[in-house]
């Protein structure tokens, strides 16, 4: 296969790539997105929204990272938000464990070796859901979707279990992890869960575009049958992926519990669609073979800038502040769209949602 | 709104008065004080009630409590409780309430995850004889209960939970500033009537100013709470003064937010009065808290539902609607706040 494919490229780094709107309508509509509210949000554009948005972000870029594997592998995996919820949950119980740091995680103090077993121990078990969930979709032949739909309820039922619905509080290195952070000049803040989603990126992005796996998950989403044909043990690296969605999974839950303060049932419940959505909004295909790591990050700077965006907007002081004929804003100020503004941000983020996906769509259309 | 004094007193008489009145239950039930006229034989006695229990979801811990408060009532008073999870999903609950309508039930007590959604059900239940009690949400409006089905409506004071708890942080910041409202589901009516607690309360301070153009619904949920609340606080280039949640979960949620910002000082607020909320008025990161009280909701319902079965009571003898109060909890008076560790505890389930 190499050597059929050397030519190939040879003669593709001849002829320069003509370049398509397509390739960087994720970025334009990142540009879009923080063009609009610049106008919209007083101080939009400061060090302030930017460390709202590296905080905020920091779980679901973990998420999204291992989510990216999976669907360049034309894979999905619906379980990841309560394979998060499930490592959280471990994370908890075992906590407050007397052998750990007992009742309400205070009693008494751990050793750094029951931490590292405590953080361990769940990001492992996440590992082995998602490697489950790759063997069985490879093994039966069905869809991943439906394999991790099981998974999903599997986990849950497991948090359930092992909680009984009861908070549990986790290590304060998570907490420190979730809410900590450097400041630097100018009310710029780097959350340390920003540093290590960073981090995570930049290892899955080298393994991805520097590795012969990286190569080989391209591959087998992009055509398993040629993959398989070429000599690529597809299954292995379905397998493989849905492994790392686990792993990334089980650290942003663990993140996420640190941010809370604690675990409990009602966490990460809106976390595998906004994953989803992130890794989609960054152009990474649904059906295997296109994405990066790169595109990812665009994606979820995107969503969470759309959303930090629509959370600071206050359309009631915009109407007072816009050059408006004081008529027309006092009776805007009491039309109900202004005084149940808030009612209309989840509506707001999904039409801006539909159209940036919609746009990028037809364009992935037209260039093909 | 009660000031703390009052309100200090009020839920000591309460918890006074419900205490005797549960002990009088198991006493009276386990025959050891002389029956009513009219009333059944002791409950220890006769055979054990069957009675299936609902409420919206089993992954909140005010949920949670609630059930563990059925159950351990239920073994006192002889009664055989059954549980459904609502799973917070109105169509999973009403799945699981259509299986077991044709069960026999001496009664049933639901809370809706989503009001006219049992309907049906409570209806079918009705035409079988078996009464129904609906807990801290409504099941069908007021004036279609009876008709419903629906023998008795038991519930806390939302209204009166959100003035307490926001007069105590608008109070301590002296009337003035601004602060933040962070709300739970808006169709929710316990969250509407924390709104309207919160807005009435707030009208009469003039100089406090509301951010965010009012309240922000985060849907009971942490980490919508939280992000929200870091958006609020990135907005602002002078202290927030203070913060009223609808929950504690969402509090506790953000408290971490303020910590080396210009908001360090901000008074914060909730409702619920759960063990997590109690602690952490005790160490400081809540100023105030006003108790939702789970477990004298649910064992009012189970009361009431086991005195019309054992005693044959008629519909119209009892109350339509049921308010259960429950007490402000502050660090500035530690009586009310260590009778509550106790009252709220899981082996007693008092209030």
């Amino acid at each position: 296969m190499t050597e059929n494919a050397q030519p190939a490229t040879a003669k593709a780094s001849a002829t320069p790539r003509q370049i398509h709107w397509a390739d960087y309508a994720p970025l334009l509509s990142l540009a879009l997105i923080m063009g609009v509210f610049t106008l919209l949000v007083d101080q939009f554009w400061s060090f302030g929204t930017l460390s709202l948005v590296l905080q905020q972000s920091a779980v679901l870029a973990i998420v999204a990272t291992g989510l990216t594997y999976v669907l360049l592998c034309a894979e999905i995996d619906l379980s990841v938000g309560m394979v998060a919820l499930l490592s959280a949950c471990v994370c908890g119980v075992m906590w407050e464990q007397p052998w750990a740091a007992g009742a309400k995680g205070t009693a008494h103090a751990a050793s750094a070796l029951t931490i590292v077993f405590v953080i361990g121990v769940p990001i492992v078990l996440a590992t082995i859901c998602g490697w489950i969930s790759g063997r069985l979709t490879i093994s039966s032949g069905l869809p991943s979707f439906i394999i991790t739909l099981a998974m999903m309820n599997i986990t849950l039922g497991l948090a359930r279990f092992l909680t009984k619905s009861e908070k549990f509080a986790v290590p304060g290195v998570l907490t420190k992890i979730g809410n900590d952070g450097w400041r630097l000049f100018g009310g710029l803040r780097i959350p340390q869960s920003a540093v290590l989603a960073a981090v995570v990126m930049l290892v899955a992005h080298i393994v991805l575009e520097h590795t012969r796996f990286g190569r080989y998950v391209y591959m087998t989403g992009g055509n398993r049958e040629a993959a398989r044909l070429a000599g690529v043990r597809t299954d292995l690296v379905v397998i493989r992926c849905l492994a790392i969605c686990g792993l990334t999974a089980a650290i942003g839950g663990l993140v996420n519990a640190g941010r809370l303060n604690s675990v409990s049932l009602d966490q990460n419940a809106d976390l595998l669609l906004d994953a989803v959505a992130c890794v989609v909004l960054g152009g990474t295909s649904l059906f295997g073979g296109e994405g990066s790591i790169g595109r990812t990050i665009i994606g979820v700077l995107t969503f969470t800038t759309l959303k930090v965006g629509l959370n600071l907007m206050n359309v009631e002081r915009l109407i007072k502040q816009s050059p408006l004929p004081a008529g027309w804003k006092s009776q805007w100020l009491e039309a109900s769209w202004v005084t149940q503004f808030d009612l209309l941000r989840p509506f707001l983020l999904g039409v801006v949602l539909l159209l940036a996906l919609v746009i990028h769509g037809r364009l992935v259309k037209r260039r093909e | 709104m009660a000031d703390a004094p009052a309100s200090r007193r009020d839920f000591l008489h309460l918890a006074g008065v419900s205490s005797l009145a549960a002990a009088a239950g198991v006493a009276g039930c386990s025959g050891e004080i002389p029956q009513p006229a009219g009333s059944s034989a002791s409950a220890q006695g006769s055979r054990p009630l069957k009675a299936c229990f609902s409420n919206a979801g089993l992954q909140s811990t005010w949920c949670a409590l609630g059930k563990k408060t059925a159950e351990l009532w239920g073994q006192l008073l002889n009664i055989e409780v059954e549980w459904i999870d609502g799973e917070f999903d109105p169509e999973k609950q009403r799945n699981k309430i259509d299986a077991i309508v044709h069960r026999d039930w001496d009664f049933c007590c639901f809370q809706a995850v989503q009001i006219d959604s049992l309907a049906a059900p409570v209806k079918q239940l009705q035409e079988r004889g078996i009464p129904v009690i609906s807990m801290d949400t409504l099941l069908v409006a007021m004036d279609q209960m009876r008709d419903t089905g629906v023998w008795c409506e038991v519930t806390p004071d939302h209204v009166n939970m959100a003035e307490m708890s926001a007069g105590y942080m608008l109070k301590k910041i002296g009337g003035q500033g601004k602060v933040i409202h962070i709300g739970g589901l808006s169709a929710h009516s316990g969250a509407q009537g924390r709104k309207q607690g919160f807005e009435n309360v707030v009208a009469n301070y003039p100089d406090a100013e509301v951010l965010g153009g009012g309240v922000r619904w985060c849907d009971w949920k942490k980490e919508k709470a939280r992000n929200t609340f870091e958006s609020l606080l990135q907005q602002e280039t002078t202290p927030i003064a203070g913060a009223f949640f609808h929950s504690d979960d969402m509090a506790l949620a953000c408290v971490d937010a303020i910590q080396n910002t210009i908001h360090k000082d901000m008074v914060i607020s909730a409702v619920d009065g759960q063990r997590d909320g109690l602690d952490a008025v005790k160490d400081g990161r809540l100023a105030a808290t006003a108790v939702n009280p789970v477990c004298r909701i649910h064992r009012t319902a189970l009361v009431i539902g086991q005195f019309i079965a054992r005693n044959k009571e008629a519909m119209d003898t009892v109350p339509l609607e049921i308010i259960t109060p429950g007490p402000l909890v502050t660090r500035d008076d530690p009586n009310v706040l260590a009778a509550m560790y106790y009252l709220a505890d899981d082996t007693h389930c008092l209030v």
